[in-house]
């Protein structure tokens, strides 16, 4: 009999697994970027020890572009790393702007290929949260998922953290959906497990093109 | 004569520095950051190879392929990838593309199909023209 540890456990690979096949598309791209101008810094070399002038100008221009691709890959790796380390507490107090901001990094190639960007709007204060952070950030990344699958005619999301009476949310706004398809979001049984496991609360607002992600300010609290 | 690609990738600096590493080598290259780009250069001008990425926005590289040959079935389209797997590779042949190769590429081995691409395709069209030769014949009746 399957029961939602197995459930929360396999969307958890899931996730985990498209967002580590998407991270290494990403490096693979950098490394050739480098391993190009790599090649061309040869190129030249080869140039110059046949008697050619090289401007040092170009050589200067392949250097920082280098560097430039080993910041990218540096960053790549930094949120990776970050969301490998969520996984160390089943619970645990996080700031919801920074934990947003770390979702959509990691999701940016797939809402990239959709031709959807994300914006963001993080609260000026931070937005603190009781939680599972790996959890979390696995629903907010099938609401950004769902969010992008129905943005509308702008091709435009925005992600909105706010505070509430009762804990925090996360709206995603811009979104083309007709209250039948509404309807038919989120139900299946890792959506149903993970909003269980996150005492999270999923709304859809057809008329006004937004998604609500309500979150309690702490998931071991009654 | 020099070789005449076209190179498609959204990765604007990967095109950059290939396109100047070719640059290098005495190829005449274009740019294209979009496959949808890529359809309309293919229109007004003939390339002896195009080197396309699989996995771009709007229009992934397959079915770039599909319209690529459609539009021209001489057209000779290595495919470059960063997660090239058996299924995508056996896709692309299928389709017609002459290679796939995954990123980082061997640029040596890049600059080896790109002649093999050429040489295959002048085949190609010298057979064509023979074709077309022969039906003039017959036709005319000489």
């Amino acid at each position: 009999m399957i029961d939602e540890t197995d459930i929360l456990g396999r969307q958890g690979l899931q996730f985990f697994g498209k967002i580590s096949a998407s991270v290494s598309h990403e490096i693979k791209n950098v490394l050739a970027i480098i391993g190009e101008n790599a090649g061309l810094l040869q190129d030249l070399a080869s140039l110059a020890e046949r008697g050619q002038s090289i401007d040092p100008e170009r050589l200067t221009r392949l250097s920082k572009d280098i560097m430039k691709q080993i910041q990218r890959a540096d960053t790549i790796m930094k949120h990776l790393n970050k969301l490998a380390h969520s996984v160390d507490n089943h619970l645990a107090t996080v700031e919801l702007g920074e934990l947003v901001d770390l979702v959509t990094q990691l999701c940016a190639r797939f809402t990239f290929l959709k031709g959807v960007t994300l914006e963001k709007k993080l609260p000026a204060d931070p937005v603190m949260v009781a939680t599972n952070p790996f959890l979390l950030e696995n629903l907010i990344g099938l609401c950004i998922d769902a969010a992008t699958d129905s943005a509308g005619a702008s091709k435009s999301v925005m992600l909105e953290v706010e505070t509430t009476e009762l804990g925090a949310r996360i709206r995603f706004a811009g979104l083309k959906v007709t209250a039948g398809e509404a309807a038919g979001l989120f139900k299946s049984e890792s959506v149903t497990a993970l909003m269980a496991a996150l005492k999270a609360v999923i709304g859809i607002n057809a008329e006004a093109g937004e998604l609500v992600l309500t979150l309690p300010p702490d998931i071991g609290a009654q | 004569m020099v070789d005449k690609v076209l190179l498609v990738d959204d990765e604007k600096d990967f095109l950059d520095a290939l396109a100047e590493r070719m640059r290098t080598r005495d190829i005449d290259v274009t740019k294209s950051t979009s496959a949808k780009d890529a359809l309309k250069k293919v229109e007004t001008e003939s390339y002896d190879a195009v080197v396309l990425d699989l996995l771009m926005p709007e229009m992934d590289g397959l079915e770039a392929l599909k319209i690529l040959l459609a539009k021209d079935p001489k057209l000779q389209v290595i495919l470059l990838t960063g997660h090239a797997t058996v299924q995508k590779g056996v896709e692309a042949m299928k389709l017609g593309a002459m290679e796939l190769l995954e990123k980082p590429a061997n640029f040596e081995t890049l600059m080896d199909r790109i002649k093999k691409a050429r040489a295959r395709r002048m085949v190609l069209v010298s057979q064509e023209s023979e074709e077309h030769i022969k039906k003039i014949l017959s036709d005319k009746g000489w």
